[in-house]
């Protein structure tokens, strides 16, 4: 029996790794010139120094290294990044409607990042704008971490409400940002608010990568305590656990994840609320796998939500924020009926 | 050996005062029943000795170690609880549930090893869960989801274990399954400290009793100690009655019924063989002022008075009742306004009761078709008396005599 789960989760995570690459090659493949999956493969493999009888050209090259690889790459990270920050956030808070976006985590991001370039402090320093980004992000999930907490016990309610003043609050704050600067267009105010992947470089992705990587990794390391904070905050000091550590550190690291993915790709909605969501309903609650497979599953979800911003209307894009928002919120509504029908509003 | 010790424990929140100079200590071996009105600081006490609240003063010692200057991870493995309220919405299987137990002894980049799985599953084993290992919790019902809970906290392998009201909202057969474990585990040598909120569930099971009240200890001793009307009466503020089972021998616990304002006649009831206990028990509850006798020592009548308060004469065991118990009861019966003759065979020893009942000054004679007891005569004095008392009585049902008295 324990064998049997222990494969069914690797099955899982090899199933949805195997989609990821597909969905990976469908991404870089469609647009304006299609490009088949063999030449895709072709060009990866030849741009690390594998030679064939005909090399493929070097337009085809630089349009999948340089145009497409860049967006649908950070499109992966940016998924799989906000999708684990929303899972261990609904862990942390004990509260279903968790993520960074409702809260006001992305928000806070974005209002670093806007600060960084707005005041010039991005030009200094390459690394000031990411960090700049974590930063806002750090300052909101404290914020509504401290509205929501209360003689050290976080009220699930409070944690709903604390994160939707933050988050209005934050956006007022962009946009009066964005207002007063004049080199700034309507567009780039869209970009802070609905986030955009269009034009990502790979210099931006490797930017925040040395940091992305291991905060992810560190916050896997705490899916066993998500697990036992599931079983209430008193449960889990009895069982041994310093909770203010670990909550502290799960709230930082959720925060760097989705500050450095926002410094990226604006504030893009839906998918920490979201994808953690609908894969507990398939795999359960147990932190250990709904961590990674939320991660690989927001992956795909984004790449995906890209893919479809760009071809359902081309050659006019749809920014992917609007397409998470208008996948996003019809899940959100069927949501709510399941919750009325099981009668968790009244727990709330 | 090990012993939990708490020492002069305050515990402030703001400016009221949880607890007040709380000290007492536990060692092996002991169950101990935390019993008090809600409100009275037995789940604060426990939050205290579990490491999880911080004491404003004093301290708790395990075996020497005070718990609070300890890491959570090693207070864990010497104390475990069990809290009350339990937000039961997840679909952990009992089995990871149980190995959450292991915790403490894990770091956060180990994993759970093979005598962590083994040793979690003896605890299913033991709390009886093996055939629901790998249902989700929230797929359990309330006394499953206890029993899971149970096996987990004793999966952290602790000397000590806290637990708040274990079997609050259980039926009859998990409470009593949960308490039998705790009791065994008491036996094997470790300390429990469990709040109860039921005075004969306590009673029943714990070999100790702490009561609470306003956050200090009102009493702490065995069983028969503690649990005592003056002490009821001072902490719960009602009267209470509190006598063994008749079957099982355990105290229990009643609350006395309220006395009607109305003046009701005072009756003196004549019984024997348990020929009383209707009467008795429904005459009180409607706040009659009653006495009774003479009975023989160890009949279920007398218990049945002793255990209410009634006042009654009473003489040994299978002796004659004498001229002077009879002079004694006349005193209760000339004082009474009725006077109830029960439905009961008479035999030399209590041919005496008839004599009695020739002082009442209102006789009532029970004669019920329902009753289980006749009134057979043994003795040939008590037929001729019997007589005479019919002559000064009425002859009622067990159901009249009851609306004549209301």
């Amino acid at each position: 029996m324990k064998r049997e789960r222990a494969g069914k989760f690797y099955l899982t995570i090899v199933t949805l790794a195997i989609l990821l690459c597909g969905v990976l090659i469908l991404a870089v493949g469609a647009g304006a010139v299609r490009i088949a999956p063999v030449s895709i493969v072709k060009v990866i493999l030849h741009f690390f120094g594998i030679n064939f009888k005909r090399n493929p050209e070097q337009k085809i090259i630089s349009i999948i290294m340089y145009v497409r690889m860049p967006r649908v790459v950070t499109a992966m990270f940016v998924g799989f990044s906000l999708a684990a920050a929303g899972a261990a956030m609904q862990g942390l808070f004990r509260n279903p409607m968790a993520s960074p976006d409702v809260l006001g985590v992305s928000a806070g991001g974005s209002l670093g990042a806007v600060i960084a370039i707005h005041s010039g402090i991005a030009f200094l320093n390459l690394y000031f704008f990411p960090v700049m980004a974590m930063a806002g992000s750090m300052l909101a999930a404290f914020l509504v971490y401290a509205l929501a907490s209360y003689r050290g016990h976080t009220s699930l309610l409070f944690v709903i409400i604390g994160g939707m003043a933050v988050s209005s609050f934050i956006n007022g704050l962009i946009s009066t940002v964005l207002l007063f600067s004049k080199q700034w267009e309507v567009s780039q105010f869209i970009f802070w608010t609905m986030g955009g992947l269009g034009g990502r470089r790979w210099e931006q992705l490797f930017m925040i990568l040395p940091l992305l990587l291991p905060a992810l990794g560190l916050l896997f390391f705490f899916s066993r305590d998500l697990n036992l904070i599931m079983l209430g905050e008193e449960q889990a000091v009895a069982s041994g656990m310093n909770v203010q550590f670990v909550k502290k550190m799960i709230l930082i690291l959720s925060a760097i994840v989705t500050g450095l993915s926002v410094s990226v790709s604006g504030t893009i909605g839906f998918v920490g609320l979201l994808i953690p969501h609908f894969f507990r309903l398939i795999v359960g609650d147990d932190y250990r796998v709904l961590l990674p497979v939320s991660a690989l599953g927001g992956a795909i979800f984004l790449v995906l939500c890209d893919l479809l911003g760009r071809v359902i209307l081309a050659p006019f894009e749809i920014r992917v924020g609007i397409v998470t928002s208008l996948i996003g919120a019809p899940y959100l509504i069927f949501l709510i009926f399941r919750y009325q029908r099981k009668g968790l509003v009244e727990t709330l | 050996m090990d012993t939990i010790e708490v020492r002069d424990l305050y515990y402030r929140i703001n400016r009221s005062t949880i607890l007040e100079s709380i000290s007492f200590s536990v060692d092996s071996c002991e169950l101990v029943g935390l019993v008090g009105p809600n409100g009275s600081g037995k789940t604060t006490l426990l939050r205290v000795l579990g490491g999880i609240f911080k004491p404003s003063i004093g301290t708790v010692c395990v075996n020497g170690r005070n718990i609070h200057e300890m890491g959570d991870r090693e207070r864990a493995k010497l104390v475990s609880y069990m809290p009350q309220t339990f937000y039961g919405d997840f679909s952990l299987s009992v089995r990871e549930l149980v190995l959450m137990g292991r915790y403490p002894y894990r770091g956060r980049l180990e994993r759970f090893t093979l005598e962590d799985k083994e040793k979690s599953l003896r605890m299913i084993e033991y709390v009886g869960m093996s055939r629901l290992m790998d249902r989700p919790f929230n797929k359990l019902s309330g006394g499953e989801k206890q029993l899971a809970l149970l096996a987990k906290i004793l999966s952290q392998e602790t000397d000590i274990i806290l637990l708040d009201e274990p079997t609050s909202n259980l039926d009859i057969k998990h409470q009593d399954r949960i308490f039998s474990i705790l009791y065994e585990l008491s036996r094997e040598g470790k300390i429990l400290i469990t709040a109860i909120h039921n005075l004969n569930v306590a009673s029943r099971y714990c070999s100790r009793i702490i009561m609470l009240s306003k956050g200090r200890i009102e009493r702490d001793g065995g069983v028969e100690d503690v649990i005592e009307p003056g002490v009821i009466e001072k902490v719960y503020g009602v009267k209470a009655v509190v006598a063994p089972d008749i079957s099982t021998g355990f105290l229990n616990v009643n609350v006395m019924p309220r006395q009607f304002g109305k003046r009701l006649p005072k009756v003196h009831l004549i019984g024997g063989a348990g020929s009383a206990i209707n009467l008795t028990r429904e005459l009180f509850r409607l706040g009659f002022k009653i006495t009774g006798g003479i009975a023989h020592n160890f009949d279920s009548d007398l218990t049945l008075w002793n255990n209410l308060g009634i006042e009654s004469v009473n003489v040994e065991a299978f002796s004659v009742i004498g001229e002077g118990d009879i002079k004694l009861a006349r005193k209760l019966v000339e004082r009474a306004d009725v006077t109830v003759l029960c439905e009961f065979p008479v035999g030399p020893g209590n041919v005496g009761n008839l004599e009695l009942a020739m002082f009442a000054r209102r006789l009532i004679i029970i004669e019920d078709k329902n009753s289980p007891l006749h009134r057979n005569f043994y003795d040939r004095k008590a037929e001729t008396l019997f007589r005479k008392l019919l002559g000064r009585g009425e002859v009622l049902s067990y159901e009249d005599t009851l609306t004549l008295l209301v």
